[in-house]
């Protein structure tokens, strides 16, 4: 089957990083994308949470971002890493509830471009992993709007999704609150994880992940773009 | 680094041995590991894939280890893993390829790390490379801590004392003097020093004799003595005396079996110090002396018994102040021979049987100085006569030895069920008839005659000449060596009652709980005493008969140091559960309840059953069963 969206992608992130001046994005951008048709066994990837003031890119801010890298889907716990933001308007009070950033946390951390910066230089070369990757991907494209003046381009697994189309694969449909992280991670007899912290929500998807994937591939090669969230099959 | 890990760190500090590991090396740990997720049935090492690479931690699910090949699953050899355990330690530390295939039986999420990094932990941690070398051992070492923490037993006081050598618990110079010194200088000296109690020495620091407070009202006062005789007259010549390197339980040991007070402390024979049981047994108002004593007096059956009520008290005070399980039951059997002999002497002045010479055994348990809080007698006579005179010697012993079974039923010895017992005309031979019985068993048993039989295998004398039993022992161990096919059947009888774990090795326990007594020691005893009628070794302790196995050679130190540890640690929780049933008046005194135990328990239980059937599938293996 054609499928035409991930090498379009593929081209375009080569005709931005030509374009564009040094910075972290280019740097970013000019390492290859790991191989489409490799097996998702052998692919680097890193997970990757944030917390954030509320779910809309265009008006909430970023407040901490997590991430740890998976190689060959053992999760590699020396790479885990956590950066604060100090965000630019005050924390709105119900979200503080859920992530229990207060501002006074929130005013020791560094600004969203450094957080930013080090994010893309762990994200070189790998694919992103995130569940529920839409608010990952939504929030960075936003940011890097806003930092270097066009959106990544970042190849991304969603494990929600993933989840979904097994549902789907089943005919079956998911119970209320059956697609969250450690309702799902429960199906794999995933030990429990205190919700809302972006290293541990990041640890958590690694792991789901690696879960999803081995059973899915049943022992034989399951190709990225196989299971690839971005870009879709037509992108 | 962040504080995500903290979920991994919260995981580490509830399991053994990370929860003990040191600050640095935890740190060092963390963030090495790797998270692995295994779907269920997965392998996750394999003996085809070259020396192990990795160290598994279970983070979440379970893994069995299993045999690649069928039979020896059936053999039992597979186990269950569950969080908290890692593998495969024995293969990362030999750098070879693993034995067992580790499959995930579910779902099952693993922390990792390399063998690099494993080394280097080893290397820097004290407490990780314990837990490598010596795994069984070094959880033992936990539960016996927090036992000694918990109190165990009305003692309480102090840990491990008993434990600690002799020279260790010296708390002052000795009081002393020549044995010639009058008795009013010695009593003195003893005033003076504000000591109870006085050693002769001679010329060398040589203890000759010693002289206390209790001798001196019944030696010196009460027969009016005359204050200028001198010492040596009225003291207790040749002190028990042990070197400072002995053991506290040593020192027990003696007094009990010695029924003294005091023991004599020498380094390279010179008097370091008196130790009295108070100094020994800080914590404990029924001093085993008085018991001794007591029993030794005692002029009625009734007495006696009262006397051993008070042993199950007692013996928790030794388990509270660390004395180990084996020490335990040797000293209790030590009483159980007093009151023994005891009996015989009181039972000897109803009956006439004057002029015959026979010796007291006990069989079993009694045999092997094992025996617990509850038990059964065992016991037999074996008697000296004229050829043709055996029955008519028999018809005369007969009514003493029921007489002395009964007796001993008083004391709280429950006769035997097998009805192995000197009142049984089986059990009260000449020394050649014994020897006839043993040859038959030998040359001719069936298994379920050896079965029945196989306590008469270990043998020792209470009372009377020991001689004709090491004649009759060593004659019995030479048959046994050479008869293979006794042996062969010896063996396949210790393969009759396994271990109570699962295929996959999980702790299998019905709705009454474990038979500790049947399931968890009866394979190593049996065991034992199976090598030792191999190997022609002279040993009844089944601890002594595993080292003396090792020194024969027929047994790999490695696996003796870890049967001794699992067998330990088996005796230990059979003495607990013995005196928590006496305690409720509960008559299941051997039952366990493996549920009821804490996690580190029930890991060490499950370890102590697994070299349970190591053991047995040694045998099998080298008796081709």
């Amino acid at each position: 089957m054609i499928r035409p969206g991930p090498w379009v992608f593929c081209w375009r992130r080569h005709r931005l990083a030509a374009r564009l001046p040094q910075n972290p994005l280019r740097d970013y951008l000019r390492h290859e994308m790991p191989d489409l048709n490799g097996d998702c066994s052998s692919t680097p990837f890193l997970a990757v949470d944030l917390e954030t003031t509320g779910l809309n890119p265009r008006e909430d801010q970023i407040l901490s971002i997590g991430w740890v890298a998976m190689d060959g889907l053992a999760v590699r716990l020396a790479t885990a890493e956590q950066r604060w933001v100090r965000p630019t308007r005050d924390i709105p009070e119900a979200s503080a509830v859920v992530h229990q950033i207060t501002d006074d946390q929130a005013a020791r951390g560094g600004s969203l471009g450094e957080a930013l910066a080090h994010l893309l230089s762990a994200l070189a070369g790998r694919v992103m992993l995130a569940h529920h990757a839409a608010v990952e991907t939504g929030f960075l494209d936003r940011a890097c709007l806003a930092e270097y003046g066009h959106p990544c381009m970042i190849p991304t697994v969603d494990t929600l999704k993933l989840a979904q189309d097994e549902l789907a694969r089943r005919q079956e449909t998911a119970r209320s609150g059956g697609l969250r992280l450690n309702a799902l991670r429960q199906q794999y007899n995933l030990p429990r994880y205190r919700g809302h912290d972006a290293l541990l929500d990041a640890l958590a998807a690694a792991e789901l992940f690696a879960a999803q994937i081995t059973h899915r591939a049943e022992g034989r090669p399951l190709p990225l773009h196989r299971v690839l969230h971005r870009p879709g099959p037509l992108w | 680094m962040s504080d995500g890990l903290d979920t991994t760190r919260e995981f580490l500090s509830a399991h053994a041995p990370f929860d003990r590991l040191e600050a640095d090396a935890l740190e060092f740990l963390l963030p090495r590991l790797e998270t692995r997720f295994y779907a269920s049935g997965d392998r996750i090492t394999d003996p085809d894939h070259g020396p192990a690479q990795r160290f598994h931690i279970i983070r979440q699910g379970r893994i069995r280890g299993e045999t690649p090949s069928e039979d020896e699953q059936i053999s039992g050899k597979a186990w269950e893993l569950i969080p908290g355990e890692s593998f495969p330690i024995g293969a990362l530390l030999g750098r070879r390829p693993v034995h067992t295939v580790h499959r995930a039986l579910e779902d099952t999420i693993c922390l990792e790390l390399s063998v690099e990094d494993f080394d280097r932990l080893r290397a820097r941690s004290q407490i990780f490379n314990d837990f490598c070398s010596r795994r069984l051992a070094s959880l033992l070492d936990r539960v016996h801590q927090g036992l000694l923490s918990q109190g165990l037993g009305n003692g309480g006081a102090g840990s491990g004392q008993l434990n600690t050598p002799l020279g260790a618990r010296i708390a002052r110079e000795p009081v002393t003097c020549g044995p010639d010194t009058p008795l009013r200088e010695a009593l003195t000296a003893m005033r003076d020093q504000r000591v109870g109690s006085i050693v002769a020495v001679d010329g060398e620091q040589r203890p000759v004799g010693i002289f206390t407070m209790t001798d001196l009202l019944g030696r010196v006062a009460l027969q009016e003595v005359d204050l200028d005789t001198p010492l040596q007259r009225v003291m207790t010549p040749d002190p028990i005396a042990l070197p400072d390197s002995a053991l506290g339980f040593e020192g027990i040991e003696s007094m009990a079996e010695h029924g003294m007070k005091h023991l004599c402390v020498v380094a390279d024979g010179r008097l370091v110090g008196v130790l009295g049981e108070r100094d020994l047994l800080t914590s404990n108002p029924l001093t085993l002396d008085r018991m001794v004593r007591g029993i030794l007096r005692a002029e009625a059956v009734g007495t006696i018994a009262d006397h051993l009520r008070e042993v199950p008290r007692m013996i928790g005070a030794v388990i509270s102040q660390g004395a180990e399980a084996d020490q335990i039951l040797r000293l209790i059997t030590r009483i159980n021979d007093h009151a023994t002999r005891r009996v015989l002497v009181l039972m000897r002045r109803q009956h006439d049987i004057d002029g015959i010479d026979f010796t007291w055994l006990a069989f079993g348990s009694q045999a092997r100085e094992e025996q617990a809080l509850r038990t059964d007698q065992d016991n037999g006579i074996l008697f000296q006569c004229e050829k043709g005179q055996e029955d008519a010697t028999r018809e005369r012993l007969l009514p003493f030895a029921q007489d002395v079974n009964k007796a001993l039923d008083e004391c709280g010895f429950d006769l035997c069920p097998g009805n192995i017992m000197a009142g049984n005309p089986e059990c009260c031979l000449s020394g050649p008839e014994w020897n006839r019985r043993f040859s038959r068993w030998i040359d001719q048993g069936t298994p379920e005659h050896l079965l029945k039989s196989s306590i008469f295998f270990d043998i020792r004398t209470i009372d009377g000449d020991a001689d004709p039993v090491e004649s009759l022992r060593s004659q019995m161990l030479r048959k046994t060596a050479f008869n293979s096919r006794f042996r062969r059947q010896m063996a396949a009888n210790q393969m009759s009652i396994r271990p109570p774990l699962g295929l996959f090795g999980e702790i299998r326990s019905g709705a009454d709980g474990i038979n500790i007594k049947l399931q968890g020691l009866t394979p190593f005893v049996d065991g034992a005493r199976v090598m030792a009628l191999a190997a022609e070794l002279p040993a009844t302790r089944s601890h002594e008969r595993l080292d003396q196995a090792v020194a024969s050679e027929v047994l790999r130190e490695n696996d003796a140091r870890d049967y001794h540890a699992a067998l330990r640690y088996l005796q230990m929780l059979r003495l607990r559960t013995q005196q928590r049933a006496l305690d409720a008046g509960r008559e299941d005194s051997n039952r366990i309840r493996p549920e009821e135990l804490g996690t580190l328990e029930a890991r060490v239980l499950k370890e102590a059953f697994r070299q349970a059937r190591k053991l047995q599938g040694q045998l099998a293996v080298q008796y081709q069963l």
